[in-house]
């Protein structure tokens, strides 16, 4: 079988570039593509799993894959439709001048 | 008063990110990671031929189509909504410009 | 009848067909009473099929009761559950698909005399019917993929009622954070699923119980119970991933807030207490999840005591009694399950008559504001009588069905032998009346603010709330059917565990 620590590696480092990309990022697209980034995290090791079998064929994790695609590309989209309305109240996109809720 | 929450908020997502790191890196490396040491016997059959080479791709949607068609049809529910979310969020309101 | 052929072969349980069909017609409904100029059909059509919901759960229940060993068993044409997706409904299911449906039957009446002046009605409707048919979904899957897909289904609705009324900033600022960290959510839950799968090979709950159950404490194991954890625990507002409640309930409608304090934290919980009891031992996760608990319990009473505003002050309520829900499963008894199902269903229809008593106010009033509402009270009584019974429920006063949830949760967990949660749940108790008392008393103040002269709400806004009140009152004095009904559901849970990995598992 196929070891697994690079794919370990791989699915903790995107999760991490993911995390750093939410926290520290100030614009709004890019806060959506850092949650993207850690949805693919999470593809990417079901991925990794196929290849445990012989002949890197395992049909149920790549189903869950084709399917979770589609998923959370649907949750960007309703995300990228409030930031054109975040826009049309605000002005910019810049998340720190989203605090006028305060506590 | 706002800088200072700003510095907080920043301290507060580097450790995070610092802390998740530390744990990841040792658990990846120092632990062996159990693939399907729990599998009850009998779940894992191989489920594809991997013979043809050319028809691997074929197996998995024949797969997809004998097996998940329940998580089919609800991705469909999922994409019809998408689209009534995506409408709501941009049409434009009655009496507006 | 109920769970099975619909047509050749293609069977789904019927309140998910019933929300899911209706969901899917309403568009076109919509758009024909557009056409018609008759616009009061799109409400009408959302109450028929939230009753339809609601008429076939009971008939689910009658069904599952009478099946074998009370497991009904369920695939899409004909597909056998360990490679295929399923539906596993025991009572635990039956249970929460009746709480959620009753509360979405009297929240649609609530919304067609509230929202009658907005626009984009129809897409409303229809993102209402499809919220509910991703929570009936999430409650009766017997699969872990098939909740994910369900629980985004559900998700992505809520972000955009939650934005609905896009003409302030309100409620964009608030439905945008909402977004970014339920998707976050979403994709930890992805992540661990991932985990499961990589150490059993199967996604399914029975065979993921059977496999996962006695194992060993591995570095491993307590990565993914915090991934569960994280991830489930952002949509039931669990204390450190809260952040997201406060803002986006009071900038919701007041029909969609109820919804979402009453039924979609409460599914949150749900999925997470299913996953929990079938993946890992009690008391592997008895102390963290006690730990959470009075972190949960002690923030909401102690933010939501500096509140000004009357739906922020029952936001923060709302992750207050989330926190009571943890004791009981941080016990790990069927008791103490039976105190968390009851406080679950107890919860929803005080909460819920809370916000759209409090949407009556709004409505007639037009302000949020404690101190601006000053003896808004005299001037509607039937609403001032409501809100006084939900905020008299939610604190546990005797009388009211709060009080029998929140005695059996102490209860239980003086017994598991964790006097600390029912001590911190007490005095939580006492200070959530301080501020439920101050908002009684500036509703009834004699003096009311000037310029406020208000007539009581329309007759379907005010009817709902009063229907809910009475409810509150006669399950708090004769609480025995749904004591018997949440006491066969904790059960499923814990004795049943063996039932329900042999439906599967044979």
């Amino acid at each position: 079988m196929y070891p697994l620590t690079p794919f370990l590696t791989a699915t903790g480092l995107m999760l991490i570039i993911g995390l750093t990309c939410l926290m520290v990022k100030r614009d709004m697209v890019r806060i959506l593509i850092g949650v993207e980034i850690l949805f693919n995290a999470a593809n990417l090791f079901f991925v990794a799993l196929s290849t445990q079998t012989t002949g890197f064929i395992d049909p149920l994790p790549q189903s869950v894959v084709m399917m979770a695609i589609v998923l959370d590309g649907t949750v960007i989209a309703v995300g990228l439709a409030m930031v054109v309305n975040v826009y049309r109240h605000y002005g910019t996109i810049d998340i720190r001048r989203l605090r006028r809720l305060k506590w | 008063m706002s800088s200072k929450v700003l510095r907080y908020g920043a301290t507060v997502s580097v450790a995070v990110i610092i802390g998740l790191m530390l744990v990841l890196s040792w658990i990846t490396v120092d632990e062996d990671f159990p693939a399907f040491q729990y599998a009850q016997p009998g779940v894992r059959d191989q489920l594809v031929e991997a013979e043809p080479y050319n028809g691997i791709a074929e197996g998995v949607a024949r797969f997809l189509w004998d097996h998940r068609a329940l998580d089919l049809n609800s991705q469909a529910f999922v994409i019809v909504a998408a689209i009534m979310c995506s409408l709501a969020m941009l049409k434009a309101e009655e009496g507006e410009h | 009848m109920v769970g099975q052929e619909l047509f050749s072969g293609f069977a789904l349980p019927l309140p998910l067909a019933i929300l899911l069909a209706g969901g899917l017609l309403s568009p076109i409904f919509g758009s024909l009473s557009d056409r018609m100029r008759f616009s009061s059909f799109k409400g009408a059509w959302m109450v028929l099929i939230s009753g339809g919901a609601l008429v076939s759960v009971y008939l689910l229940y009658l069904q599952v009761k009478a099946s074998a060993e009370e497991i009904l068993l369920m695939g899409v044409w004909g597909q056998t559950p360990p490679t295929a997706g399923c539906f596993e409904i025991d009572m635990l299911s039956v249970f929460m698909a009746g709480s959620i449906s009753v509360l979405g039957l009297l929240v649609s009446v609530y919304s067609i005399s509230y929202m009658a002046k907005e626009s984009r009605l129809t897409e409303f409707y229809t993102l209402m019917a499809f919220m509910m048919a991703g929570m009936m979904g999430i409650v009766m899957a017997g699969d872990m993929f098939t909740l994910f897909v369900f629980w985004e289904l559900m998700g992505l609705s809520s972000y955009v009622l939650v934005a609905f009324q896009k003409r302030t900033w309100g409620p964009i600022e608030a439905g945008f954070k909402y977004l970014v960290m339920s998707a976050t959510a979403g994709a930890f839950l992805l992540l661990s699923m991932s985990i499961m799968y990589g150490m059993t090979g199967t996604l399914n709950f029975a065979a993921l119980s059977a496999s996962l159950k006695g194992a060993p404490v591995t570095p491993w194991t307590i990565f993914l119970l915090s991934c569960l954890i994280i991830g489930f625990g952002v949509k039931s507002a669990i204390v450190p991933l809260h952040t997201w409640l406060p803002d986006a309930h009071p900038e919701a409608p007041s029909p969609i807030s109820a919804l979402l304090s009453g039924a979609v934290i409460e599914t949150g919980l749900y999925a997470m207490v299913r996953v929990l009891f079938l993946v890992f031992e009690p008391g592997f996760f008895s102390w963290p999840v006690a730990i959470l608990a009075i972190i949960t319990m002690s923030l909401g009473n102690i933010m939501a005591l500096l509140q000004t505003d009357l739906k922020r002050l029952l936001a923060y309520s709302s992750i207050a009694q989330v926190g009571y829900m943890l004791i009981g499963v941080s016990t790990g008894l069927s008791y103490g399950l039976l105190g968390t199902f009851l406080h679950i269903f107890n919860h929803s229809i005080m909460k819920g008559v809370a916000f759209l008593a409090a949407g009556n106010i709004v409505h007639m009033a037009g302000t949020r504001d404690i101190n601006e509402m000053r003896g808004v009270g005299r001037m509607m009584p039937i609403t001032t009588f409501a809100i006084i019974v939900a905020f008299l429920g939610l604190g546990g006063v005797p009388g009211t069905s709060g009080f029998i949830s929140k005695f059996i949760l102490f209860n239980a967990s003086l017994g598991a032998g964790n006097p600390i949660l029912a001590v911190v749940g007490v005095l939580n108790s006492t200070l959530s009346m301080a501020y439920y008392l101050r908002v009684i008393m500036a509703l009834l103040d004699g003096k009311a603010a000037e310029g406020m002269k208000v007539k009581e709400a329309p007759l379907m806004m005010a009817g709902v709330s009063l229907v809910m009140s009475i409810l509150i009152i006669a399950l708090g004095l004769y609480p025995n059917p749904v004591m018997g009904i949440s006491a066969d559901a904790s059960e499923a849970l814990i004795t049943g565990l063996a039932n329900y990995i042999g439906a599967v598992l044979r």
